[in-house]
C-alpha cells in the first residue's frame, strides 16, 4: 500500500497523479482483504446517512468521481458527527475516511475528539504506531503530522520523534513537514545535544541541503540565545560558523546555501550592528582572501562578486563595489537590472558623500565646524 | 501549434511541430552547458535549429521588452487559451477520481478554476443561471451557527480558514453582492482561528499546539478580512500576528512557514501579502512593506529564485516548480520589485508546462492540475499575457475593482 504512493511524491510528478497511484494502490492490493466498517450494514442500522455530502443533486459544483464505499463512508461519518457520537465504531470508521482521504482535516479531528471523549479505552502505543504508518505512507501531509504532534504531547514521550524524522528525510532529505516536526520535538523537549551533529551530517551526505543548512542555524541560534550578553562567546560561536561555511566554499564556489549562510553573521546597510552580526567592512582577511580566490578560479561567481560588492561598498569604497555590481550584471543576465539599480545606487551614495565631504570641508574652513 | 512562422534576422523560416521539439531540446541542453554570455551569439550558432524561445529571446534582445511580448503573444494564439477554456469549463462541473484526496477543499479547487476563467475572460455570465448556481453553492457551504467561516464542501462539520479564503475570493470573482455572507460569524471564526503567538490555525483544533497552523493560514485570515470589507484590527490582534510574521523572517533568505523555518518561496508569499493586507488594507493607515526590516534583504532572496532559463524555485536548490511563477514573482511585487523581474524563462519553462489537453503541470512530463493551472496563469498575467492580477489578494484588479465597489456601496463608512 506505502510503496506506490510515496515513491510518485519522490518523482515529484503531479498531486493529482500521485493521487491516482495511490488510489490505485488502495483499490488493487492488500486491502482487497481488509473490511471496512461501512461495509458491514448491521452496524449502522440506527444511523441515516447524510447523503446531502458528495451528493448535491442535479447542479454539482466541481464534483468528483468517487467511489461508492467513499461515499457512503463519508455519508455515515458526518452523521455520526452531526449526532456527536465518540464511540468504538466512530472511530473505526475515521480510520476508513483517512483511508480515502488522508487529507479529510475533519475525520482526523473527528479522532482525536473520539479519542478524547473515550481516555483509557485505547492504546496510546497503537495510535502512535498508527499514526506512524501514516508519516510513511505520506510524508507530505500535514495531518498526518499533527496527528503524531498531538499524540507525542499526549503520551509526554519524545523519545522516538528523532528517529522517525531522520527516517522520513532518509527518503526526502528536504522534506519541510519533518524538519518542521524535529524543530517542534527539539525546541518542546529540549533536546539540543545531538542537533549539530545531525545538520553536520546530513550536509555531509548533500552539502547543497538547503533545509539542512537551515537546521544548523537553527540550533546555532539557540546556542547563541543560550550565551545572551556575553559578547566574547558570541564572537567565538560566530567565527566558528564562518569558518564551517567558508570551509565549503572552495569545494563548491556556486552553492548558494554556504553563502547565504556566511551572509547571516553580517550586517547589511541600514541593520543594526550586533555581537553576531557584524559590517561587511569587519569581513575577516582570511575569508577575505579565500573569496578573492574563488573569484580568480570563477570570474563569474555571483555570489562572491556579491559579497565583494558589499564589502567595498561598506568600507565606503563606491569605486570599487560599483564596479563589481556592474560585472554582476553582466555575468548574472536574469538580475541584470537588478545589479544595475544596485551599481546606480552606488554612484548615488558616492556622490552624496563626496558632496558631504566638501560641505564638512567648508564648514571647517569658515572656523564653524 | 501546427505550423508557424518565424522570423528571423530578415527571413522567415517555415518551422513545423518536430523542427521545435528538436531545437529546444538542443536549446535547453546548450543553456545548461555553456556558460550563456551572449544569449545573441548564442541563438546564431543555432542557424536552422529555431524554436519558439529562441524567437523569444531574439526577439527580446532586438526589441526590448515588447518584442518580447508580442513574439509570445504571436505564439501563443487563442487556440491554447480556447483549450484551457473547455478543460477549465468542464472541471467546474466535475473532477475525475485523481482528485478524491481533495474531497475536502472542493471551495478551494472552485476559487483556481474561476480564478483561471476570470483570467481567460471566460467566466460564467454575471447575471446567468450558473453565476447563481455557484453562489448558491458557495454559501451552501457556509458554515451554520455558532461557527461561521466556510467549508471546503456542502455538508462538513468544520470550516476551514483556506476555505473560507477561496470562498470570499470566488464570490468576489463571480462579483456576487455579499449580502448572504455572515460577517458577525465570519470575524467570531477568523478571531477563534488566531492562536496566542499570532500564528492562525487552518481548521478545527483541541489546543493551541496541537494545531495545524502556519503562514498559510495568517495570509488566508488576513486576505479574508479584506475581501468581506472587514476591518483586521476589529477582528483579531493584529499586532500580535505582524510579530508572527516578522519572526518568520529566516536570516539564510526569505520566510518561514514560522519563526525558525526554512525559506521557502509559497510562504514568503504569504507573509509579504498578509504584511500587504494588514498594513496597507483599506481600512489601515499604516506605510507599505517599504518599512519591513529586512525587506532588501527579502527581495534579494526571491530573486534570486529565478533561474537562468527554466523557470522558478521555491526553496534553495529545488527543481523548478511551475506554481513559484505566482508565490515568487507576486512576492517580489509586493516587496517593490517588479522591475527587476524578468519573464522570458519564466514563460518559456510554463510553455513546457503546458498540457495539449489543456491545463499546467508542475513541470514539464508531469500530469496537470488546478493549482498548477492557476498559478500558471498567473505568471503569465505577471509576464503581460494575460490581464492583471492584484498580487496581495489572488484574484484579478477587475475582480478587485468590485470589492471596492461593493464597500463603497454597503459596508464601513469612512475609515474604521
Amino acid at each position: 500500500m506505502k510503496g506506490a504512493a510515496a515513491a510518485a511524491a519522490d518523482q515529484k510528478i503531479g498531486a493529482a497523479a500521485a493521487a491516482a497511484a495511490a488510489a490505485a494502490e488502495h483499490d488493487d492490493t492488500d486491502d482487497a482483504d481488509e473490511v471496512w466498517p461501512s461495509s458491514n450494514e448491521e452496524l449502522w442500522r440506527d444511523v441515516t446517512p447524510l447523503s446531502t455530502v458528495l451528493d448535491e443533486g442535479p447542479h454539482p459544483v466541481v464534483e468528483i468521481d468517487t467511489s461508492p464505499q467513499f461515499r457512503r463512508a463519508h455519508a455515515l461519518l458526518y452523521a455520526l458527527l452531526s449526532a456527536g457520537e465518540r464511540s468504538q465504531r466512530a472511530l473505526d470508521l475515521t480510520r476508513e475516511v483517512i483511508h480515502l482521504n488522508n487529507a479529510n482535516y475533519t475525520a482526523w479531528h473527528y479522532r482525536r475528539q473520539i479519542l478524547e471523549g473515550m481516555e483509557g479505552e485505547w492504546d496510546l502505543a497503537d495510535e502512535l504506531a498508527f499514526s506512524e504508518e501514516w508519516i510513511f505512507d505520506s510524508p507530505k501531509s500535514y495531518q498526518v503530522w499533527q496527528h503524531r504532534r498531538w499524540l507525542v504531547e499526549k503520551a509526554a514521550d519524545p523519545s522516538k520523534e528523532l528517529e522517525v524524522c531522520a527516517s522520513v528525510l532518509n527518503n526526502d532529505a528536504k522534506n519541510y513537514n519533518a524538519w518542521s516536526h524535529r524543530q517542534w520535538v527539539v525546541r518542546t523537549y529540549g533536546l539540543w545535544a545531538a542537533e549539530l551533529a545531525f545538520a553536520e551530517a546530513m550536509l555531509q551526505e548533500d552539502f547543497r541541503n538547503n533545509s539542512a543548512w537551515n537546521h544548523r542555524h537553527y540550533v546555532v541560534s539557540h546556542e547563541l540565545r543560550s550565551c545572551s550578553g556575553q559578547e566574547d562567546q558570541i564572537s567565538a560561536i560566530r567565527s566558528r560558523e564562518i569558518s564551517y561555511a567558508s570551509s565549503w566554499l572552495a569545494l563548491a564556489p556556486h552553492n548558494e546555501s554556504a553563502w547565504n549562510y556566511l551572509a547571516s553573521w553580517f550586517a547589511e546597510g541600514g541593520e543594526r550592528h550586533t555581537a553576531e552580526r557584524r559590517p561587511w567592512s569587519e569581513i575577516p582577511n582570511e575569508l577575505e582572501d579565500r573569496i578573492a580566490s574563488v573569484v580568480a578560479s570563477h570570474p563569474r561567481c555571483r555570489f562572491a562578486l556579491e559579497v565583494l560588492a558589499k564589502v567595498a561598498s561598506a568600507r565606503g569604497d563606491g569605486e570599487a563595489a560599483c564596479q563589481r555590481w556592474r560585472e554582476l550584471a553582466d555575468s548574472d543576465p536574469v538580475r541584470r537590472r537588478y545589479w544595475e539599480y544596485m551599481a546606480d545606487r552606488e554612484r548615488e551614495r558616492e556622490r552624496e558623500r563626496t558632496i558631504a565631504l566638501q560641505q564638512t570641508g567648508a564648514g571647517a574652513g569658515s572656523g564653524e565646524g | 501549434m501546427g505550423m508557424v512562422l518565424v522570423k528571423l534576422e530578415q527571413s522567415t523560416y517555415p518551422v513545423n511541430e518536430k523542427q521545435l521539439a528538436a531545437a529546444e531540446k538542443r536549446w535547453r541542453q546548450q543553456i545548461r552547458e555553456g556558460n550563456f554570455t551572449n544569449p545573441e551569439e548564442k541563438i546564431k550558432k543555432l542557424d536552422e535549429d529555431m524554436c519558439i524561445m529562441v524567437a523569444c529571446v531574439y526577439a527580446l534582445a532586438r526589441d526590448g521588452p515588447e518584442g518580447f511580448k508580442k513574439t509570445v503573444d504571436y505564439f501563443l494564439p487563442d487556440e491554447g487559451k480556447k483549450t484551457h477554456r473547455n478543460h477549465l469549463l468542464a472541471a467546474l462541473h466535475h473532477l475525475p477520481s485523481a482528485y478524491a484526496t481533495q474531497a475536502s477543499n472542493r471551495m478551494t479547487l472552485l476559487y483556481f478554476i474561476l480564478g483561471s476563467l476570470d483570467l481567460l475572460h471566460a467566466l460564467p455570465e454575471q447575471d446567468g443561471d450558473q453565476n447563481r448556481a455557484i453562489c448558491d453553492w458557495i454559501y451552501s457551504c457556509q458554515s451554520a451557527a455558532p461557527q461561521g467561516g466556510f467549508c471546503g464542501m456542502p455538508g462538513d462539520a468544520f470550516p476551514s480558514t483556506a476555505n473560507t479564503y477561496t470562498a470570499l475570493a470566488s464570490l468576489t470573482i463571480l462579483g456576487d453582492g455579499m449580502r448572504r455572507l455572515d460577517r458577525e460569524r465570519l470575524s467570531h471564526f477568523i478571531a477563534k482561528q488566531q492562536l496566542p503567538n499570532g500564528c492562525f490555525a487552518g481548521g478545527p483544533f483541541l489546543s493551541p499546539t496541537e494545531a495545524n497552523a502556519d503562514m498559510r493560514f495568517v495570509y488566508c485570515a488576513a486576505a479574508s478580512c479584506r475581501l468581506a470589507g472587514l476591518c483586521p484590527a476589529d477582528v483579531f490582534d493584529v499586532h500580535k500576528t505582524v510579530r508572527f510574521i516578522e519572526g518568520s523572517l529566516n536570516r539564510l533568505g526569505g520566510f518561514g512557514q514560522a519563526e525558525g523555518l526554512e525559506g521557502h518561496g509559497g510562504s514568503t508569499y504569504c507573509a509579504t501579502a498578509a504584511l500587504s493586507n494588514l498594513l496597507d488594507g483599506f481600512c489601515c493607515h499604516g506605510d507599505s512593506l517599504a518599512d519591513l526590516d529586512g525587506r532588501e534583504r527579502v527581495l534579494q532572496w526571491l530573486l534570486m529564485r529565478q533561474s537562468a532559463m527554466s523557470g522558478i524555485e521555491g526553496r534553495v536548490g529545488k527543481p523548478p516548480d511551475a506554481c513559484y511563477s505566482f508565490w515568487v514573482q507576486a512576492a517580489v511585487i509586493l516587496t517593490g520589485g517588479e522591475a527587476f523581474l524578468t519573464h522570458e524563462g519564466t514563460v518559456a519553462f510554463l510553455r513546457q508546462c503546458e498540457h495539449a489537453k489543456g491545463g499546467f503541470a508542475r513541470e514539464p512530463g508531469c500530469h496537470p492540475d488546478l493549482l498548477h493551472t492557476y498559478m500558471s496563469l498567473c505568471g503569465l498575467s505577471f509576464a503581460g499575457l494575460l490581464p492583471p492580477i492584484d498580487a496581495s489578494l489572488g484574484i484579478t484588479l477587475r475582480a478587485r475593482a468590485t470589492v471596492n465597489a461593493l464597500r463603497q456601496a454597503d459596508w464601513c463608512d469612512g475609515p474604521c
